[in-house]
């Protein structure tokens, strides 16, 4: 016995207690860093200012070490620590342990800290070239809010917490998320979440230090698209598991937990845009730092509308000690944000005059009101609950709201991607009208097509042709300037090059295109789907959408934790197995397993409502058209931004060609 | 500069209108259970949210459900006809989107369960 | 104890974190370093 106590003490020592003195470490570091920052960046004292960069960079040692040592007691399953037992069990895959790391809470915060640790170390290593001030007020916001994360941590929800004593075994996983989409999406969006705090510290120092010129966004561009992506993949993963697992037919339910994530990448997206004007033209200052803030703002606002309960939710929140916390940390980004535009709003106001507005900077600007308009829909009607229940009756919105809100504003915005590519800066000429008419070509024709087949939804006459439209737009690019490139001469090795030059554009038009084609299967599977609830004898039929399917028998099997009954049915050539598990050691509690067969063209998504004691089975039968686009059109985002941004950092933001004879000198 | 004043005036009304007639549509009431026989409007959908209590009635192979929710002290019977989210069991809180009947029943359109939370806090008391 | 962990960990970074003011400094702000 004692021997037993000697080894729990040991194991305590070694693991709970290095990992909070581990985070209690980073936390000094992180405030250090932050003040030093500060104090150094104003008096431009070179010396010091690198020992706060320093500090940061130990801050983020701090953070993974903790991080490592969580990881060590989660895959030894040391249920000494709360929170291993709580999230895991001797009976997980061990990849579900691991990931255990970001599921809960205290782990997901410290692994948000982490990715700032890593992310903001790697934008401070060259960030001295943008001026001493810039970097030390940039390494001082950076440190302010990992300091926020750590004092979390610390001091309300520490993943190191021990239990007076250990238990032989944890709770485990609830088995609806046992599943690989739990591996991979959630640390998918977390990072996008926390990259764009770079972004954001960058562009407040850039206001605190009075800098007004584009060099902030050029140094974190990367961390942009970093962030851009990884929210975009973090969106498209949510909605694959979704659809995977929790077998409703659909994707998106407008949640609040979906809202909250689809916001920031609204913004980011804008963000992302219109930061090329600055770029280029010097314009639209004002717009992108209240874009890359507003961007932040919502990150913080979606993690603290997660994690406090405050609205209603199909998503189950524990009303945590937390939830305070992130609402006080709201409010002080939202005062110091709001406090640095007013003060430097005179340095705002862009130099030049205000160009014609059909330009590719108007297009962009347009752009920028459009998806804000999104985000103030997604917004009202995220918080349509609690405003309401504050003065009166509670109200909710459905999904109809959304589609009919913001429907509208996701046309326009469509429109002005087809559109976009084509117009050139400064001024849109004839050209620019003529080219328009391959988009409009092909909107026409596809438009035409479905009417012909018969389509009368509305919203799927719209996104459809425009979604083709767009894609239109991007080909057409490409022709263009292989065609322009080998007419010059060199051939097709000559014409790979230049682009792999300009490899930051058509990688942006191969996002585009793959944004067209989510856009497609997005429509087509939700406004053309198909369902039917069935009950089959076994050797009968049943015939959706044109799919038959033969119900053949049902078996049940018993596996280590739970008994399975499996139905299964051929489709064609394949067996599909819809099945629902039951798990006898959690109250009886069942899952359904969908079967889903796949093809470029449909799903036929299959989920068993159960079998009855006459031995007849009920199916619930969807026909999803063209669900598998959006995951490939995500595949093709995610490549775009990729091969546009991989290799050498000065990819050369090409001069704006001069596609109408002007008076004045390119820019 | 006159010129987009104009354009963001534009937009921003557009979107107020949008919001403003999307959500007289469609927004729905939030009830509790206590509150549905009273506070119903008269037509539309509400939404009411409650426990789930043991005497579930399943037919027609599972398609086909009747269960009671209550809140607090009151109860409903709930009719729905459906697919079933997975955790849907006595005890747990389920959404309810549809109409209270003039039978006394409420007849459900949607039925939502709350999921597990990635973040309960099912401590573990040793 | 968490304490004494926490200290141990500041005394070891102390010394990369300090570097820049312990190094011998060169005239002026000297090269720029990470």
């Amino acid at each position: 016995m004692p021997v037993a106590l000697l080894d729990d003490f040991i194991h305590v020592v070694i693991l709970a207690f290095l990992g909070s003195g581990a985070l209690l470490a980073g936390l000094v570091m992180a405030v250090f860093s932050a003040l030093l920052s500060f104090w150094a960046g104003r008096v431009e004292n070179r010396v010091m200012i690198q020992v706060g960069r320093r500090a940061f960079y130990a801050t983020a040692a701090m953070i993974f070490i903790a991080s490592a040592l969580l990881e060590t007691a989660l895959v030894t399953h040391d249920f000494s620590l709360a929170y291993v037992a709580e999230h895991t069990d001797l009976s997980t895959p061990i990849a579900l342990v691991a990931a255990g790391f970001y599921g809960g809470q205290e782990g997901s915060l410290l692994y948000w800290a982490l990715i700032l640790g890593i992310l903001g170390s790697a934008s401070l290593l060259a960030s001295a070239r943008l001026g001493p001030r810039l970097a030390a007020y940039a390494a001082g916001i950076m440190g302010a809010i990992a300091s926020f994360f750590l004092v979390v941590l610390v001091m309300v929800a520490s993943p190191f917490d021990v239990l007076a004593v250990t238990p032989p075994d944890g709770l485990g996983l609830n088995p609806v998320l046992r599943d690989g989409g739990m591996l991979i999406h959630p640390p998918v969006v977390l990072a996008g979440f926390a990259a764009f705090a770079i972004p954001f510290s960058f562009a407040a120092a850039a206001l605190l230090a009075g800098r007004f010129d584009a060099s902030w966004i050029a140094h974190t561009r990367r961390f942009a698209l970093v962030a851009w992506g990884l929210q975009s993949a973090g969106l498209l993963l949510g909605m694959w598991w979704a659809y995977h697992v929790l077998g409703w037919g659909g994707y998106w339910g407008w949640d609040p937990v979906e809202n909250v994530a689809f916001m920031p990448w609204l913004a980011t997206t804008a963000y992302l845009h219109s930061s090329q004007v600055q770029e280029r033209r010097g314009r639209l200052r004002a717009w992108n730092f209240a874009l890359v803030i507003l961007a932040f703002l919502l990150v913080v606002f979606g993690t603290f509308i997660v994690r406090s309960g405050i609205v209603p939710s199909v998503h189950t929140f524990a009303v945590s000690a937390i939830g305070p916390w992130f609402l006080g940390f709201l409010g002080l980004c939202i005062v110091f944000s709001i406090g640095l535009l007013a003060l430097r709003s005179g340095g705002l106001r862009s130099g030049g005059e205000a160009g014609p507005a059909v330009s590719r900077e108007g297009a962009f600007a347009l752009q920028n009101l459009l998806l804000i308009g999104v985000i103030a829909v997604v917004f009202w009607g995220t918080m349509l609950p609690l405003v309401s229940g504050l003065v009166g009756q509670e109200r909710v919105v459905g999904v109809s709201y959304y589609e009919r809100a913001a429907g509208p504003l996701f046309v326009a915005i469509l429109a002005l991607m087809a559109a976009g590519p084509l117009i050139p800066w400064r001024h849109a000429g004839a050209p620019f009208w003529r080219s328009l008419v391959w988009p409009g070509a092909t909107c026409a024709l596809v438009l035409a097509t479905l009417l012909a087949g018969g389509v009368r939804s509305l919203p799927a006459l719209y996104g459809v042709p425009l979604g083709a439209a767009v894609a239109s737009t991007v080909i057409y690019e490409y022709i263009r300037a292989i065609g322009r490139w080998r007419r010059a001469g060199g051939g097709r090795a000559r014409a790979l090059a230049l682009l792999a030059r300009r490899r930051r554009r058509y990688g942006a038009y191969l996002a585009h295109l793959g944004l067209a084609v989510v856009v497609v299967g997005l429509a087509a599977s939700h406004f053309w789907q198909q369902e039917r609830d069935v009950t089959m004898r076994p050797g009968q039929q049943a015939t959706v959408a044109g799919y038959t399917l033969t119900y053949r028998g049902s078996d049940t099997r018993e596996l280590a934790d739970h008994s399975e009954l499996v139905a299964a049915m051929t489709l064609g050539g394949k067996t599909l197995e819809p099945a629902r598990a039951t798990y006898a050691g959690l109250g009886g509690q069942s899952l359904t397993h969908v079967a889903i067969s796949s093809s470029p063209i449909a799903d036929v998504y299959v989920v068993l409502a159960g079998i009855n004691s006459d031995g007849s089975a009920s199916f619930r039968i969807f026909v999803n058209p063209l669900v598998s686009w959006i995951w490939a059109g995500g595949a093709i985002i995610i490549l775009g931004v990729i091969l546009g941004n991989a290799g050498s950092r000065r990819t050369v933001a090409e001069p704006v060609p001069a596609r109408v004879a002007s008076p004045v000198g390119v820019s | 500069m006159i010129r987009w004043a104009v354009v963001t005036v534009v937009v921003a009304a557009c979107v107020g209108y949008l919001v403003y007639s999307a959500s007289g549509g469609s927004a729905e009431y939030y009830l509790t259970v206590s509150e549905l026989r009273s506070h119903q409007p008269a037509s539309g959908d509400v939404r009411v949210a409650g426990v789930v209590q043991n005497d579930i009635q399943r037919s027609d192979g599972g398609l086909h459900v009747r269960f009671t929710e209550k809140d607090g002290t009151a109860t409903v019977p709930v009719d729905y006809t459906g697919t079933l989210p997975d955790i849907f069991k006595p005890g747990i809180t389920v959404v309810a989107e549809g109409r209270l009947g003039t039978d006394g029943i409420f007849h459900a359109r949607v039925v939502l369960a709350k999921c597990p939370s990635r973040f309960s806090t099912t401590s573990y008391t040793s | 104890m968490t304490l004494i962990v926490a200290t141990l960990f500041l005394f070891a970074a102390g010394p990369f974190v300090l570097w820049p003011l312990i190094k011998t400094p060169d005239d002026g702000a000297g090269g720029e370093s990470r």
